[in-house]
C-alpha cells in the first residue's frame, strides 16, 4: 500500500466535515471526531514563506505526515520539525488481501447493519469514540456497515467499515474490556473482511496508534501484515 | 448512502433438502389470489394447545416448509364455513387433528402475533375472528388458519414434511445470515398525511435532543402487551417529542428498530420486533406534522441485547424499541 494511497483510503472511508487549501497546506475541519479527522496536511511543494502564512491560519497545531509519500512530505516533516512541532503518536496502518481474512464465523457472532444500533454507540462511547466520531461515519459517502460482536448472547464488540474502490478500511474497532481474549476482535474482521467480499474489496486495512500492542498483536495474528505508517506533528 | 436491516426471512433455512410436495386441498371458494414460499430445511413451531399465561404449548419441528395463502372471494361466509370444509379434506386425507381453536379460545391477540402468518396482504388476521388446527399425518405435519374480511376469506395452510436433518453444510453467505438491504425501498406516502400542514410543536423534547446528540435512543416508555405487537393505545411523551422534531423538517427521518428478549424462537422473534416497531411507526404517523417516508421500522429480534438475557429485570431492558436517526446518516 503507498503512503498516498493510504492518506486517499483514510479521507474516504474516515472523512473531516471539510477540507479546504490555504496555500500549500490542506486545512481540515474534523468537526470534533479526533486527530485524524482534523490534522492538516501538505498537498505540494512549498517556500518557508508558503508555510508559515498557512501555519498562522490554521485553528488547530496539528499536522499529519505520510513518510515517502512525496518529496514535499519530507520537507514539511522537517520544516515543521524546526519550528518546535513535535512528532506525536506514531501510527501503523495492517492490511491484509480480503479473501485471506474472509471466512465462516460462528452463529451470529456477528450482525452487520446501517445506521450504528444504540448497543454499538454504547460499545464505542465506552472505548473513546463518541457521537462526534459516529458523526465522521455517517458522513462517508461510499458502502458502509456497522458491525456488532456477540459473545454468549451479550454485545461485545463493534466496528466500522467503509469501501473506497477496492479498498476496504476498519475504523472504531473496539471490544469490551471486560470481554476482550475471547475472540471477538478476529470475528470482527473476520465479519469486516465477509462484508467488504460482499463489496467487491480487494484488500481489508487498519490503522492502530503504534503503542497499541495488544491490537496490533491481534492484527498480526489474524494474518494482516505491516504496510505503511504515518505520526503527526503537534506544536 | 442509506443501508436497512434486512428481512430476516430464511433465518432458520438454508440447509440442504429438497422442497416438500405440496398439500393438495380444495379451496372452499373462488382463489382471488394466492402466495407461497417454500424453505428446504425450517424450524416450525407447531402449536398444540391454546396460550394460557403468555405460553404457547408447542412442538419445535424441523423438515421442509411449505407455506401458503389464499384470498378467497367468499363474502358473507364465516370463518367455521372456511375452515370445515378445509378440515373434512384433511380427515379424509389420514391426517389427524391434535388441536383446534378459535379467536379467543386460541388466545386471542397474543396467539394471533405468536404463531407464524405469512405478511399482509398475502394472509390476513381478524383479532375478532379466526380459527386454527394443528393436524398430523405420520411425519408430517400440518397447520390451517382461516379468517376473514367483510369481502374475503383467508386461509393459510403450513405443511412441514419431517425430513431426516442433512449435515451441516457451510452456509453460502459470510456473514451469519444477517446481510443487510441494500437500499431501502421508499415507504408509499401513507394517508396519514394531512392536507393542511399542522401549526409545528414548539419545541421538541428532550427525547429528541438526546436522538440529535447521541444518534439513537430507547422509547423507554412505550408498552406493549406482553407477546402483542399492538401498542398500547396512550399519549407517550417518547412519541410526541420524536413527532415534533419529525414535523420540524422534512429532511429529518427515523428508523425505528424492535427488539427482543432471547426467549422464544429467532424468527419468530425478530418477526415480533419488526410488528412492534411497524406498531410504533404507526402510532407515529397518526401525529401531527409526521409524513410517511420519515419513519421506516424494522426489527432485529434478540439480536443485540444491552442486558443479560438471564434475569427477567435484564429480559425486560431487552424488549425495546429504539429510534435511530437515518437523516445524515
Amino acid at each position: 500500500m503507498t503512503p498516498s494511497l493510504l492518506a486517499d483510503v483514510m479521507e474516504a472511508t474516515w472523512p473531516a466535515v471539510r477540507v479546504w487549501r490555504v496555500g500549500p497546506c490542506l486545512l481540515r475541519d474534523g468537526g470534533g471526531g479526533g486527530q485524524r479527522v482534523s490534522a492538516a496536511s501538505v498537498a505540494g511543494d512549498f517556500s518557508a514563506t508558503d508555510l508559515d502564512a498557512a501555519l498562522a491560519e490554521l485553528p488547530q497545531k496539528l499536522f499529519v505526515i505520510y513518510p515517502g509519500r512525496s518529496a514535499a512530505e519530507a520537507a514539511l516533516d522537517a520544516a515543521l520539525e524546526d519550528r518546535g512541532f513535535a512528532r506525536h503518536d506514531p501510527v501503523v496502518a495492517y492490511a491484509a488481501p480480503v479473501e485471506e481474512l474472509a471466512g465462516d464465523l460462528p452463529h451470529l457472532a456477528a450482525f452487520a447493519h446501517w445506521p450504528p444500533l444504540e448497543v454499538v454507540r454504547q460499545v464505542w462511547a465506552e472505548g473513546g469514540i463518541g457521537p462526534a466520531r459516529v458523526q465522521v461515519m455517517g458522513r462517508v459517502g461510499g458502502p458502509k456497515v456497522a458491525l456488532m460482536a456477540r459473545s454468549g448472547d451479550r454485545c461485545s464488540g463493534a466496528a466500522f467499515v467503509a469501501c473506497h474502490g477496492d479498498e476496504a478500511m476498519v475504523h472504531a474497532l473496539e471490544v469490551r474490556p471486560g470481554l476482550r481474549r475471547q475472540g471477538a476482535g478476529g470475528h470482527l474482521l473476520r465479519a469486516a473482511a465477509n462484508w467488504a467480499a460482499e463489496q467487491g474489496a480487494r484488500r481489508l486495512s487498519l490503522v492502530v496508534t503504534e503503542r497499541n500492542e495488544a491490537a496490533r498483536a491481534l492484527y498480526l495474528r489474524a494474518g494482516m501484515a505491516e504496510v505503511g505508517q504515518y505520526h503527526y506533528r503537534k506544536a | 448512502m442509506t443501508k436497512a436491516y434486512c428481512a430476516i426471512a430464511a433465518l432458520v433455512s438454508g440447509l440442504l433438502a429438497g422442497p416438500a410436495a405440496a398439500l393438495d386441498l380444495t379451496m372452499p371458494g373462488p382463489v382471488a389470489a394466492q402466495e407461497s414460499r417454500q424453505e428446504p430445511a425450517a424450524t416450525y413451531i407447531l402449536p398444540t394447545g391454546p396460550i394460557t399465561d403468555g405460553q404457547l404449548p408447542h412442538r419445535r419441528l424441523e423438515g421442509a416448509l411449505d407455506q401458503r395463502a389464499w384470498v378467497l372471494d367468499a363474502r358473507g361466509v364465516s370463518s367455521l364455513e372456511l375452515l370445515q370444509p378445509l378440515r373434512a379434506e384433511l380427515v379424509a386425507q389420514g391426517f389427524q387433528i391434535i388441536f383446534e381453536c378459535e379467536t379467543h379460545g386460541c388466545g386471542g391477540f397474543d396467539f394471533r402475533f405468536t404463531v407464524d402468518v405469512m405478511p399482509e396482504p398475502a394472509m390476513h388476521v381478524d383479532l375478532g375472528d379466526f380459527r386454527f388446527l394443528s393436524a398430523e399425518k405420520g411425519d408430517e405435519a400440518v397447520t390451517l388458519l382461516v379468517s376473514r374480511s367483510p369481502a374475503f376469506g383467508f386461509v393459510q395452510l403450513t405443511r412441514l414434511g419431517a425430513l431426516p436433518l442433512p449435515p451441516p453444510a457451510p452456509l453460502n453467505t459470510d456473514l451469519p445470515e444477517l446481510p443487510i438491504a441494500t437500499e431501502p425501498a421508499a415507504p408509499p406516502e401513507g394517508p396519514t398525511t394531512p392536507v393542511v400542514a399542522p401549526e409545528p410543536p414548539q419545541v421538541a423534547g428532550d427525547l429528541a435532543a438526546t436522538l440529535r446528540a447521541q444518534g439513537s435512543v430507547v422509547l423507554e416508555d412505550l408498552v406493549f402487551a406482553s407477546g402483542a405487537a399492538a401498542l398500547e393505545p396512550g399519549d407517550y411523551p417518547s412519541l410526541l417529542s420524536l413527532a415534533a422534531w419529525l414535523a420540524e423538517s422534512p429532511e429529518n427521518s427515523v428508523l425505528l428498530v424492535g427488539h427482543t428478549d432471547s426467549s422464544g424462537a429467532l424468527k419468530a422473534n425478530v418477526d415480533l420486533s419488526k410488528r412492534r416497531a411497524e406498531g410504533v411507526r404507526q402510532a407515529l404517523l397518526a401525529l401531527p406534522g409526521v409524513k410517511a417516508g420519515q419513519v421506516r421500522a424494522e426489527g432485529v429480534g434478540p439480536l443485540a441485547p444491552r442486558a443479560s438475557n438471564l434475569t427477567e429485570e435484564g429480559r425486560q431492558k431487552n424488549r425495546r424499541v429504539e429510534a435511530v436517526m437515518a437523516s445524515g446518516q
